[in-house]
């Protein structure tokens, strides 16, 4: 009976996550983009030492410093396809220790652009798509501004794009301000949810949720 | 009625760190789960707009606290 029971709430949680996702969050996106030719880096390069790119050899400590501190593990099916070529994962080590990771994908077909409502279709060549990344908590207060001041540098360097893309959640203008403050502004024609996705979220308003 | 640098640097670090009026003098980088890096960037540049100065790589460091930011914020205005 116990068994059954975990097996049923892990089942509703995974539909309850399915369901928001595809409902609520992906629809929520505000896209921005960054073009590496025209923006100034308002942030230097005094933590370049502690930053580098990952690789196998990393996987371990990656585990065992980062993975214990994510809330959710959604975001470590990323990890397997360490080393590839159209991807790289940026990490940054204080004393020793990793406290963020932050990925550069150069395929943009295979980034998480891809799964959301504006797809990667409009999209040409030397564009790259920057996330996920996390930092973990106790560290958060200055790194990840000069992270992305060195992916920047790096693309510029590479040549290997000309905008990096991301999103972030509409209901986070905290992080809508931030990136804007880095040089991101919202890419035209943003998605909206279709009527049909708008009906479905107000019928599951009313008849199961109290608030929002 | 003019408002004083000393509130209107509390203002701006109120709004952006959602954090109680009374609290912004013990807030700190490092120890207000708030101040994150986000935070941070986003402090730089309401004090940047708040108060007509450009902050530089230098000065950043300098926003980690409140006595720090008006510190820094008197000198640059003094400037």
């Amino acid at each position: 009976m116990q068994r059954f029971i975990e097996v049923f709430i892990r089942l509703k949680r995974k539909i309850d996550h399915y369901k928001n996702y595809n409902l609520y969050d992906k629809w929520d996106f505000i896209y921005m983009q960054y073009n590496l030719n025209d923006k100034k880096l308002r942030f230097g390069s005094k933590y370049d030492k502690n930053i580098s790119i990952a690789n196998q050899l990393d996987l371990q400590q990656i585990q065992s410093d980062i993975y214990p501190n994510m809330s959710s593990r959604y975001d470590q099916r990323y990890f397997r396809f360490l080393g590839e070529k159209d991807r790289d994962c940026f990490l940054y080590d204080d004393k020793g220790k990793l406290i963020h990771y932050s990925w550069v994908f150069y395929d943009i077909n295979k980034s998480p652009l891809a799964s959301t409502p504006l797809g990667t279709q409009q999209f040409q060549n030397k564009v790259v798509f920057w996330g996920p990344t996390f930092t973990i908590p106790l560290a958060r207060g200055v790194i990840y501004p000069y992270i992305f001041s060195y992916i920047v540098r790096s693309l510029i360097n590479n040549k290997k794009a000309e905008r990096i893309v991301n999103f972030v959640y509409k209901y986070n203008p905290g992080a809508f301000r931030f990136y804007q403050t880095l040089g991101f502004v919202p890419i035209d024609n943003q998605p909206v949810a279709p009527i049909f996705i708008r009906i479905a979220r107000l019928l599951d308003r009313l008849l199961f949720r109290k608030t929002t | 009625m003019n408002t004083s640098t000393e509130e209107r640097i509390k203002n701006i670090l109120t709004a952006i760190l959602d954090i109680d009026y009374n609290d912004i003098e013990k807030a700190s980088r490092g120890v207000t789960t708030e101040w994150d890096s986000m935070a941070w960037v986003n402090i730089i540049a309401a004090l940047e707009d708040e108060f007509d100065i450009e902050l530089n790589d230098n000065d950043y460091d300098l926003i980690s606290s409140y006595d720090q930011i008006l510190e820094l914020i008197k000198l640059k205005i003094a400037s």
